[in-house]
């Protein structure tokens, strides 16, 4: 006596994928599909990242690796030419192949720190925010104290300290993604508060779900959204932090360089006497495109991840 | 299949030429055909004039003994399309219904069933990807369609006022109680801030808060939810509307709370001579306070009649159905409950037959290709179904 | 016209509340919380509950109803009371037992939600989200969770062909079905079903009426059901509890309460309920309440109705009026019954 066709609220789906049904993440693609400017934004920062990871892949061919670093003496400081496409540096080095080594630095410590950062962010808050109570006030106060700490100043620390003379760019990450992730935290700590009150939270503690279960399979899943759209937002505030550091020189050393410390050599050379334009265009130029093209994918992926927004 | 369609396009002539007639013609000829309208009483006339009532925008409505006044709002052939990327959702599909003064007219139906709708579209209130049409949308001889937005500022409000399901997030946390109903005494009926608040009070008397001098000058966090209820009909109430529009009123409230409110909706009928439009999906609600009720399904009327016959003897199967479906108080009966199965049509496809069809438990092969119209049902009811199911009406 | 046999619960007890109570603390503070108060949500709730036995719960909102569920499952830490749920022959404590503890007990003990759209986590499959608890106690894997979960589907009837689909494409009424059986998945005892039927539309929640009644009288199962509807709790219901403000104010066989009612609230409550029936309504005489209802979180020294009671004596506001009996299973807490015997858990 059962009606098997019932329909779930009218527009919802068509009543010949009955069975199949679906995803919310398939939804989610759709309306991500139909947002232009972010497909295109997709676009150019995938097709970017592959291209400045290329040269950092093992058993690629290494012209580029070679010639960021190579110096070639009486070709300093020449103009963008059909063999030095974005130009040449003060020390002669090909511009182009240290535009897109460097892109490849700056890709790894954005992703890398970023990722540090989500993994750490995450769990804390998450944890910190369905545990509630006295712990969720000790863990938050401890994140507040590091908050209340200066960022550069505790960056500054940790490079000078680990770094020393080792040429390894992990400390970066770490140093990055150690500070990165305070916010992802309260976001994720944020949303657990309201999360945990939900009642598929209660029913899966009534079935006796335990709690890292209920942490990892009913709460992280459904925190998805608000995360993937902040590290999307994430991934260029790291870049530009990185960029920072290495205009401190804290970052990336010489011979390497990456998008930031091309730039800031790139201003140095920027005087009244000679501007060799082009060493600050191409690498501030790569850098913006790519923190535009993030900031829009992030926008996409807010929209279509926020069923309530379906356009 | 060509009779169906020659029907159609029949009905489609016949609608746009209303349509034609309703923009050109005078306001005294519009008069007339509301005239010729509301007379043929179709119970006792033969089957050509019933053929000719059929038609979307004609409505028999008979002032009976029970609706006390004059019709104060005159609704025809009321249409409200939202244009979603999925398609077009036919929220309203022609409503036509009177409302006199001094009657409780409540409407009831399923969730989705377009009773908000219908009620948003008559105050102008629809955004958007909605689009609201109507041959008359008639208010004490005023045409509500093409008036401008000032005027129909001017009427929301102060002569048709509405008040909504969540008394918690209708009220604005940072004005005092007094204030928010001032504002509108102050915006439509220029009184001072202090005689406003005088009037504020009075009004909280009426509604029955107690020590409405003190609480005048509360904030809403300090009114309970019925109290909150009761503040949003004091300000209702404010401008002394001739229609007061109530989407749910009760719906958030508890039985002891709703029996107060739903009193006081009473009492203001009978002593203001009040128009009241009570939505509800509680068919208790309407057997205890309404005079005449509308049952909708799918956005369209289902059966119209007073209060008691729509009980005592429905016209519609989906009325009788609804009423099978939920368990009573006053009985112990612990037989079965008798669920209407399956769900409510997709509003985005076009009807071709009965919306209620396919889950009608009197259906006959006609009803999946004709789509019935209002016929007489008894003496005072219209029901929307051409079988002939219930051997009483 | 099928009319379903009122399934005799039987005589034999398993589950005894008593003197329950769950107090919410009010803080205060920035830096420093310190308590201020305490919701007195759940204010020494007794009753005890049979097998097979449906026992509905109603009470205005914020009356106590779903904490008192909420606590007797552990899933909040009572403040004070027993709850004792007899498992096999013994008699287990449930009360101040951890999260592990409870864990081989909740097999037993399982839950219906209010909000179908709430209940049921958004990223699993309807398969996943049945199959959890059986995944959980290693019940079944593979094939035989699959084959599990599609006569779950088929009991409650809903088609096992959507087991891939997500819950969001389905309706209020299916979603209901599905956490249905989630709560059949683990074969429990006793049901506490949370205003199941308070989200849909009246069409649509006799069919969850009817769902449950057939699983009840098919497994034996016992419920504790919450509403707000006296209707549907009297359809379904042997026995009724009505709650005020964290107390039961009065419990009854379901005949005796609706048609005898004692206690002033119940009264004023079962008058306020509209009958879809214009003749019997245009001859109720309403008691129409004045006055709110005060706020849990003040002690109150005597009878909490009576800033309400049509009936208040002076008695009753400088003493508390405990359960005491009228008839068989009969239990009223109000000062205008003195005589009869104390009830006992
Ligand atoms: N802005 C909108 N865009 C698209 N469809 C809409 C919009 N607003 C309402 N609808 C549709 O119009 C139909 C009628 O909705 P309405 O809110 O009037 O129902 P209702 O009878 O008031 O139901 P309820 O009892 O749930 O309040 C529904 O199917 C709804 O999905
Ligand atoms: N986690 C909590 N912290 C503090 N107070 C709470 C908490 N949960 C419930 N309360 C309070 O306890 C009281 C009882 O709430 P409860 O949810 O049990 O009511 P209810 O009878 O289920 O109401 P409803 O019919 O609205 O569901 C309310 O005053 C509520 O505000
Ligand atoms: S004890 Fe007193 S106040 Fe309480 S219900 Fe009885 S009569 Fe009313
Ligand atoms: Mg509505
Ligand atoms: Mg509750």
């Amino acid at each position: 006596m059962t009606k098997v066709a019932e329909k779930p609220r009218p527009g919802a789906i068509a009543q010949d994928d009955l069975v199949v049904g679906s995803s919310l993440f398939k939804d989610a693609m759709r309306r991500f599909l139909r947002n232009r400017l972010a497909v295109v934004c997709l676009v150019i920062t995938v097709l970017s990242g592959v291209i400045c990871m290329i040269p950092h892949l093992p058993g690629m061919p290494t012209s580029i690796t070679e010639a960021h670093i190579i110096t070639n003496h009486g070709q300093n400081n020449l103009g963008p030419s059909s063999e030095h496409w974005f130009g040449t540096d003060e020390l002669g080095r090909d511009l182009f192949a240290r535009v897109v080594y460097g892109g490849g630095i700056s890709f790894q410590v954005a992703f890398l720190g970023t990722m540090v950062s989500l993994i750490i962010g995450v769990t804390y808050g998450a944890f910190a925010g369905y545990l509630g109570g006295r712990i969720d006030n000790l863990m938050m106060r401890f994140v507040d104290i590091l908050y209340g700490l200066p960022f550069m100043f505790v960056v500054i620390l940790i490079m000078t300290v680990v770094k020393k003379e080792t040429n390894s760019m992990i400390p970066i990450f770490m140093a990055l993604g150690l500070v990165q992730w305070l916010t992802m935290a309260r976001i994720a700590r944020g949303q657990v508060l309201s999360l945990r009150e939900q009642e598929f939270v209660t029913a899966a503690r009534t079935i006796g779900a335990s709690t890292p279960r209920i942490i990892f399979l009913h709460i992280i899943p459904n925190l998805l959204g608000p995360i993937i759209v902040y590290t999307t937002l994430t991934i260029p505030g790291t870049m530009l932090q990185e960029s920072f550091l290495s205009f401190l020189g804290l970052g990336i050393r010489e011979p390497h360089c990456s998008w930031g410390s091309l730039a800031s050599q790139g201003i140095q050379a920027v005087s009244p006497i000679a501007s060799y334009w082009w060493q600050v265009l191409f690498p501030c130029g790569a850098l913006a495109l790519t923190l535009f093209s993030l900031n829009f994918v992030g926008d996409g992926l807010r929209d279509a991840l926020d069923p309530k927004g379906r356009q | 299949m060509s009779r169906k369609k020659r029907r159609r396009d029949r009905q489609q002539k016949k609608v746009e030429k209303r349509k034609k007639k309703a923009q050109t013609s005078s306001r005294s000829s519009r008069r007339q055909a509301v005239v010729d309208v509301s007379t043929p009483s179709v119970g006792d006339k033969g089957g050509a004039d019933l053929e000719n009532a059929r038609g979307a925008s004609k409505l028999p409505s008979k002032p009976t003994k029970k609706t006390r006044g004059p019709v104060i709002l005159k609704v025809r052939n009321l249409r409200t399309d939202f244009h979603t990327p999925n398609g077009v959702v036919h929220a309203v599909q022609g409503m036509s219904f009177d409302l006199h003064k001094g009657e409780i007219l409540g409407i009831v139906g399923e969730s989705g069933s377009g009773k908000s709708v219908t009620n948003l579209s008559l105050m102008g209130l629809i955004r958007k990807p909605g689009v609201v049409t109507a041959d008359t949308l008639e208010f004490d001889g005023q045409f509500l369609q093409n008036l401008p937005d000032a005027q129909m500022r001017k009427i929301r409000g102060k002569r048709i006022a509405m008040i909504f399901q969540d008394p918690m997030t209708s009220l604005n946390p940072f004005l005092t109680v007094g204030d928010q109903i001032a504002e509108s005494l102050e915006l439509h009926e220029n009184m001072s801030t202090e005689q406003a608040i005088k009037k504020a009070t009075s009004l909280l008397e009426d509604v029955g808060i107690p020590d409405p001098a003190g609480r005048v000058h509360q904030y809403p966090h300090e009114f309970s939810g019925g109290m909150r209820q009761r503040v949003m009909i004091a300000m209702a109430l404010a401008c002394d509307p001739e229609i007061l529009i109530a989407d749910e009123p009760t719906t958030a409230l508890d039985v002891t709370i709703q029996a107060q409110i739903l009193e006081l909706l009473k009492r203001l009928r009978d002593q203001r001579g009040m128009a009241v439009i009570l939505i509800t999906h509680d068919l208790g609600v309407v057997a205890g306070s309404c005079d005449r009720v509308i049952v909708m399904y799918a956005g369209r009327i289902a059966e119209q009649n007073e209060t008691r016959p729509i009980f005592k003897n429905p016209g519609h199967p989906y009325t009788a159905a609804l009423l099978k479906s939920i368990p009573r108080i006053d009985s112990s009966g612990k037989g079965e409950l008798h669920p209407i199965e399956g769900m409510p049509p997709d509003l985005s496809k076009t009807l071709v037959g009965c919306p209620f069809e396919p889950r009608c438990e009197h259906r006959e092969a006609s009803c999946k290709t004709t789509i019935p119209q209002l016929q007489a049902h008894g003496s005072t009811g219209l029901k929307a179904c051409d079988v002939a199911w219930n051997k009483k009406g | 016209m099928t009319k379903a046999v009122k399934s005799k619960s039987s005589s034999e007890v398993i589950l005894k509340v008593k003197d329950l109570n769950m107090h919410f603390p009010v803080t205060a503070g920035i830096l420093f919380r310190r308590e201020v108060g305490a919701v007195r949500a759940v204010n020494g709730v007794s009753f005890k509950l049979h097998k097979g036995e449906v026992l509905g719960l109603v009470g205005e909102s914020g009356c106590g109803k779903s904490t008192t569920a909420r606590a007797i499952l552990q899933l909040y830490n009572p403040t004070s009371g027993s709850v004792k749920y007899k498992h096999g022959e013994n008699w287990t404590e449930l009360a101040g037992r951890s999260a592990g503890g409870m864990r081989p007990l909740r097999k037993n003990l399982q839950m219906i939600f209010q909000d179908p759209y709430a209940s049921l986590n958004p990223r699993m499959t309807v398969g996943s989200i049945i199959g959890e608890p059986l995944k959980i106690y290693n019940l079944a894997e593979g094939d035989a969770l699959r084959r599990r979960v599609q006569d779950l589907m088929n009991e409650v009837g809903l088609d096992p062909r959507f087991i891939k689909r997500y819950p969001h494409e389905f309706s209020g009424g299916q979603r209901q079905r599905i956490g249905i059986a989630r709560a059949l998945a683990l074969d429990p005892d006793v049901i506490f079903c949370d205003e199941p039927v308070s989200a849909l539309d009246v069409s649509i929640q006799a069919q969850i009426i009817n769902l449950l009644t057939r699983l009840r009288r098919e497994r034996q199962l016992s419920y504790v059901f919450i509403a707000h509807d006296l209707s549907v709790v009297r359809h379904i219901s042997d026995r009724v509890a009505v709650m005020y403000l964290g107390k039961i104010v009065e419990i009854a066989r379901e005949k005796d309460l609706y048609e005898n009612p004692r206690h002033p609230y119940t009264k004023a409550l079962l008058s306020a309920i509209p009958v879809p029936d214009p003749d019997i309504e245009a001859k109720r005489e309403r008691i129409i309440l004045t006055g709110d209802v005060p706020s849990p979180s003040v002690e109150r020294k005597g009878c909490d109705f009576a800033s309400r009671c049509p009936s208040v004596e002076e008695q009753c506001y400088s003493e508390i009026p405990e359960l005491r009996r009228m008839e068989t299973a009969h239990y009223a807490a109000c000062h205008l019954y003195p005589d009869g015997a104390i009830m006992q858990v």
